[in-house]
């Protein structure tokens, strides 16, 4: 008897011709080429493997092409199902859009007891009179953060040294918390400090309030205090000890460090590390010099190229892999917000990753004087006396700010799949547009890829990760899905992750 | 007169090249993204030539010619193709493109206004 409840195999078969679905690619090393698409997943094939692809001469059922269409690389057919799967990830990943900027920095002070080299805020004298926050002008700022549709934000303290306003800080943190409960709103605080100046009441406060402290650490003693110095004593000690502190009062994690790499840290990339070990840290963010503020001026002497960076991370990511494998659990904190993007649906709260850019749709700042920015790089270039990505003031209502022709000009420049050199690049759905640095490096916020050294950092870094998930070496896949774990992103979020 | 394809002419000094592209293999818009592309390093002239031929004329900004010449109008001759391909990708899926798009559009816009 003839079975009629299901359809005979061969209905299913899969003849005639196959088509593409879109797909973007990028020719590794050794014959090897990258392909990726919009919902994010991604292919490696070997050159003949893309010619046959590229060609239309891959075999329907084979391995290489049952593999392609279960990642929407094709389809055998008009695509449903397959853009059915690509829009639900495409979505995902662009979810960090909805709500409005969720990271809030407020500038309560320029003022700052530091000299670093690289700073990137144009900090003023300790003593120096009218770069504080007054009162008024930081409730207007608080208002405007509540008025954003998100229902939790991050309010982040940056300076100059916010502790040197302490007494504003701490004003401003309770009449937030105040206003949010009654909005029905969460607010999540960071203060961005050096901690030399860190007291015992501070702790109590964060403590109190559920601030998370961000702090800098640069390495070992030597190049600490050579990158920060500070008058007469060792800035390195000091933070050192008052990690410690803040670990022991606040609970290990909710005090985390940021490094940034100036040439004298090129040599010392495993010293480095061991320092972050050491200090009981679970992670460093291997950060390059911005092009603002302090670091502007000072690029000559503490810069380097681009091709010197990417090695330092590469041996830098290097020895952190190997100190998984000997069973410790370290993450390389940018390098795990890539994998992020690509190893799974979700996008990241970082404005170096998220197209349309953050700046101004992720992130917006408070300046002391009452200035709204769309970023802190945004910021840094209207201290150095150019105000082009200034939306306005604080006494402005929430449209003009945000749906004002400032922003309308980020936006132009914003979305990094609509960007020459970017739109056909295989690694857009992974990076992300910077209008504000392209426009202070190449003088347009469009910018020109092929000179951009955003774009040869961030293609550089790409290829490499791209080229360790290419070797199929199974531990260290574990490793870097260990660094996607719950356990792990359940830990207090650094600041520069929404 | 150029082959058929692309044909290359290097100038008399050595210190440039002139391509001949057959537009009906390379579009102008496939020898414009290839052109980008060289930018950081030339300084690329992409014009018409009797006919309706394509040219881009290049020159490296250093000022050499020689064997620097010849690599850099070889990656450009290799940027043709992947641009050719890129092309053709774009435009075979267009509409697999829009839907796409649509999709994922259409899905996030109900949320967001509820939000």
């Amino acid at each position: 008897m003839a079975n009629t409840a299901f359809r005979d195999r061969s209905a299913f078969a899969e003849n005639g011709p196959w088509r593409f679905m879109p797909f973007r690619f990028h020719r590794l090393a050794d014959d090897r080429v990258l392909l990726t698409n919009q919902g994010g997943e991604f292919a490696f094939l070997d050159r003949d493997s893309f010619d046959a692809f590229t060609s239309g001469r891959m075999p329907a059922g084979s391995d290489r092409y049952l593999d392609l269409k279960s990642k929407g690389f094709l389809t055998h057919g008009p695509g449903e199902s397959e853009i059915r799967v690509l829009a639900s990830q495409f979505r995902t990943k662009k979810e960090f859009i909805e709500g409005g900027p969720k990271l809030h920095i407020f500038v309560p002070t320029l003022r700052c007891n530091q000299g670093c080299g690289y700073c990137q805020a144009s900090r003023a004298g300790i003593d120096q009179p009218g770069v504080d926050m007054t009162l008024e002008t930081a409730s207007k700022a608080i208002d405007l953060m509540l008025s954003c549709p998100s229902p939790s934000v991050t309010m982040e303290f940056q300076g100059g040294e916010p502790l040197l306003a302490f007494d504003l800080v701490r004003s401003m943190v309770v009449t937030a918390s105040g206003r949010a409960a009654k909005l029905g709103k969460a607010v999540k605080f960071v203060i961005c400090t050096n901690l030399t100046l860190l007291t015992d009441e501070h702790m109590a406060f964060f403590k109190e309030h559920g601030v998370c402290v961000s702090t800098s650490l640069d390495g070992p003693a030597s190049l600490h205090d050579r990158n920060r110095p500070l008058a007469n004593s060792s800035a390195h000690d000091i933070v050192a000890r008052n990690i410690e502190r803040c670990d022991e009062a606040l609970g290990r994690g909710n005090a985390s460090a940021l490094m940034t790499t100036t040439v004298h840290s090129l040599p010392h990339a495993k010293a480095i590390i061991d320092e972050y070990v050491a200090a009981g840290q679970r992670s460093i963010f291997l950060r390059d010099l911005n092009p603002y503020g302090f670091a502007a001026k000072t690029g000559h002497a503490i810069g380097y190229d681009v091709d010197r960076f990417l090695d330092f991370y590469k041996e830098a990511l290097g020895y952190i892999i190997d100190l998984n494998r000997d069973g410790m659990h370290f993450v390389e904190s940018f390098t795990s917000m890539l994998l992020r993007k690509i190893l799974t649906p979700f996008g990241v709260g970082f404005v170096d990753l998220q197209s349309p850019t953050g700046e101004g749709f992720g992130v917006v700042l408070y300046n002391h004087d009452g200035s709204v920015y769309a970023s802190d790089e945004a910021r840094m270039l209207g201290e150095m006396g150019d105000p082009t990505f200034r939306l306005g003031s604080v006494d402005d209502g929430y449209a003009d700010i945000f749906f004002g022709e400032t922003m309308q000009t980020i936006a132009a420049a914003g979305v990094a799949e609509s960007l020459p050199g970017c739109a056909d690049c295989a690694f857009v759905p992974y990076c992300g547009a910077d209008p504000i640095r392209n426009y202070r490096t190449q003088g347009d916020p469009v910018g020109h890829r092929p000179t951009s050294t955003f774009c040869r950092r961030q293609t550089g870094i790409f290829r490499h990760v791209f080229s360790l998930l290419d070797r199929g070496d199974l531990g260290l896949m574990r490793i870097f899905l260990s660094w996607l774990k719950p356990s792990h992103a359940s830990l207090p979020r650094p600041p520069w992750q929404l | 007169m150029f082959p058929t394809g692309v044909g290359i002419i290097v100038d008399d000094r050595g210190h440039g090249a002139v391509l001949g592209i057959d537009p009906d293999l390379y579009p102008e818009d496939v020898v414009l993204n290839a052109a980008y592309l060289l930018t950081d390093r030339c300084h690329v002239h992409v014009g018409r030539g009797d006919g309706g031929a394509l040219t881009a004329e290049i020159r490296l900004k250093d000022g050499s010619g020689g064997e620097a010449l010849s690599q850099i109008c070889g990656e450009f001759c290799n940027a043709l193709i992947d641009a050719a391909l890129r092309a053709m990708v774009t435009e075979t899926t267009a509409d697999i493109r829009e839907a796409l798009l649509k999709r994922a559009f259409s899905e996030m816009a109900p949320r967001h206004l509820a939000g």
